[in-house]
């Protein structure tokens, strides 16, 4: 068994799975518990569901990215495509920092990675370009090693901007927001901020206090990774090479 | 003067209005930028108060009535004081109904 630090928590993998979860760091620390899924894809999510139950930190379900001032995450919304979102994010030259979870210390407002492998659908291959190996059947999904799409980072960084985020199949849309909707937006889908709900409350609000908010409305997440790349500065590999 | 309101009233909430309001037991208060974000974990809500309704909410400390809050107002923003008394009412009713106010405790009577 290989022990990896996830979420600030110790969970424990057996080796021959934990080599595909290359991106997430290893601890001598005892673990906290134990994984017992015996494929990639679902030790991957038993892994996920561990590590948020024994987190210290506050979990909020996000799609968390790096930028050249700092965090971008985006709270989890049903009908996302959050996994799908992050992975375009860096394509188009994002640092992948997690597609399930911005891990805040509720002390210190600090952010830990979780760069684990993305579940990625068949019918999404095409979106995300080439360089990330043969596509999975277009109703079947595949894991990928974050550092095929692009750079990890999993470097402490503070949140800069926080997007809400709307897929409606329409244009691109990307304006200011109040930032107290993104307090309301990153409570309603915190994983366990009621074992210390005011801690909570007060390191979301602190969190925010920091950051810039944007509403964005989109209908393909290429679009909103270009448009979030553009607005905050970010280019993509392929796009630095053609200059 | 609004409240910015974060759910839909119903379940957890009172209807009265008070004479001095003081915020309830177990409200946790976030300043963030002009707005005030209260947080009560008992339901699990955040609401969020704009700039106006923020100023209400400061005021509310248990020793001013609701006709002395809208006279403060009244002075701070340069208004008609009979017509900010049915806003600052307003808001007052609002929070109490949702659970954010309460009518300050009476003091024990001394013997």
């Amino acid at each position: 068994m290989i022990t990896l630090r996830v979420l600030g928590a110790a969970v424990a993998v057996r080796a021959d799975i934990a080599y595909r979860f290359a991106d997430i760091p290893r601890t001598d620390a005892p673990p906290d518990a134990e994984v017992l899924a015996d494929s990639p894809p679902a030790a991957l999510t038993e892994l996920t569901r561990l590590a948020v139950e024994h987190s210290p930190l506050l979990c909020v379900h996000a799609g968390v990215v790096s930028g050249p001032e700092g965090l971008l995450a985006i709270p989890g919304e049903s009908g996302l495509g959050k996994t799908t979102l992050v992975a375009a994010l860096v394509r188009a030259g994002f640092g992948y920092v997690s597609d399930e979870a911005l891990a805040v210390d509720r002390a210190t407002g600090q952010v830990s990675a979780f760069a684990r492998p993305l579940a990625l659908r068949g019918d999404v291959w095409t979106l995300l370009g080439d360089g990330i190996g043969p596509a999975p059947s277009p109703d079947s999904e595949q894991l990928v090693a974050p550092s095929l799409l692009g750079r990890v980072d999993t470097d402490d960084a503070q949140v800069r901007d926080i997007v809400l985020a709307r897929r409606d199949g329409g244009p691109l849309r990307v304006e200011t927001a109040a930032r107290g909707d993104a307090v309301r937006a990153l409570l309603a889908h915190a994983f366990n901020h009621y074992r210390a709900p005011e801690a909570s409350f007060r390191a979301v609000v602190a969190l925010v206090r920091d950051a810039r908010v944007w509403r964005a409305t989109y209908a393909d997440a290429p679009d909103l990774a270009a448009g979030l790349g553009e607005l905050l500065g970010v280019q993509s590999a392929s796009a630095t090479e053609a200059r | 003067m609004s409240v910015l309101l974060s759910s839909a009233a119903g379940g957890p909430y009172r209807d009265n209005m008070v004479d001095h309001p003081i915020p309830a037991p177990g409200v946790a208060v976030e300043d963030l930028d002009d707005d005030v974000c209260l947080y009560r974990s008992d339901i699990d809500e955040v609401l969020v108060l704009n700039h106006s309704a923020g100023d209400v909410w400061r005021l509310a400390d248990g020793q001013l009535t609701v006709p002395a809050i809208a006279a403060q107002l009244a002075r701070v923003y340069a208004m008609d004081e009979a017509e900010l008394r049915t806003d600052v009412r307003t808001v007052v009713s609002d929070l109490v109904a949702r659970g954010y106010l309460i009518d300050r405790p009476a003091e024990p009577a001394t013997p």
